[in-house]
């Protein structure tokens, strides 16, 4: 995984594509996980049951989790405070067994009030190449990047 | 349209090491300095939520999902041990008609959250659409 030390604003290319992360397989596990740390509970995430009665055939991932997953990596790869927003779009559910892969995209580069500032896109498939989560990200280089 | 009660959310160092890793995250490089919140960690404002602070009543858990997510920090992240306030607001409210899923109703909640200075630290946008059927069964 690229580090906040390898990112330098200079070499920073509008076009380039990061090292994509892979997550999964998925399991329900990873879902409650998540659940019980942001303290929404939907069974819909987790009791085939209560998923079933709905309408679906079984529990399904939660967005938010694939977003943090998301969010998280975003900010160990430009630095922990670099995250200056984050603008996601559900779009398919992800399913137990998927195998995602979070792609970002250098789309902006440019300086704003003496900031260092850095556009994304974001998309993370499932393995079958439907988009799960489409967004942007803008990222402001701080002086922690690089220390 | 009227916001909800404002609300007192702690950030603790303990409920971020434990979304931190519920996220995928190395727990050990966000116990480094400067110790700041995971980009969308404002979701466990919910835990602090009470009734009168929700815009919205909670929708059926069968029926709702979740749209989209949106945050906004006007400067650095919060960090453990920052006392902030939150306070939610609809900011916005349409129908569409979907395929499989019926009339779907959307809702956006909008959540500021200031420091003790009130200074506005973050915003978070969620957008949430109740389905009359299920919209994507597989």
């Amino acid at each position: 995984m690229t580090t906040a030390a390898n990112i330098d604003w200079n070499l920073v290319e509008v076009g380039q594509q990061l090292e994509p992360l892979a997550d999964g397989p998925l399991t329900i596990n990873d879902f409650v996980r998540y659940q019980a740390a942001s303290g929404d509970m939907n069974p819909i995430h987790h009791d085939p049951d209560f998923a079933t009665a709905a309408g679906f055939s079984g529990p399904f991932a939660v967005g938010m989790r694939q977003a943090g997953v998301l969010g998280t990596h975003l900010a160990e790869t430009w630095g922990l405070t670099s995250v200056r927003e984050l603008d996601l779009r559900f779009r398919n559910q992800a399913w137990p067994g998927d195998v995602l892969t979070y792609r970002t995209l250098v789309v902006g580069k440019r300086e704003d009030d003496g900031q260092h500032l850095i556009d994304l896109e974001l998309v993370v498939e499932r393995q079958d190449g439907t988009p799960h989560i489409t967004g942007t990200a803008v990222i402001a280089l701080t002086q922690e990047v690089g220390r | 349209m009227t916001a909800a009660e404002p609300f007192a959310m702690p950030i603790e160092l303990g409920k971020v090491r434990e979304f931190v890793a519920g996220t995928l995250g190395d727990v050990a490089r966000w116990e480094e300095e400067p110790r700041v919140v995971p980009p969308t960690f404002l979701a466990v404002a919910r835990l602090w939520q009470r009734g009168e602070h929700r815009a919205a009543p909670p929708g059926d858990p069968a029926r709702l999902l979740h749209a989209g997510q949106r945050y906004v920090f006007h400067g650095p992240p919060p960090a453990p041990g920052d006392e902030l306030t939150g306070r939610q607001r609809v900011s916005d409210q349409y129908t569409r008609n979907g395929r499989k899923g019926g009339l779907l109703e959307f809702t956006e909640l909008t959540t500021d959250f200031h420091d003790p200075s009130g200074r506005l630290v973050a915003t978070a946008v969620t957008t949430t659409v109740m389905t009359q059927n299920a919209p994507e069964g597989r």
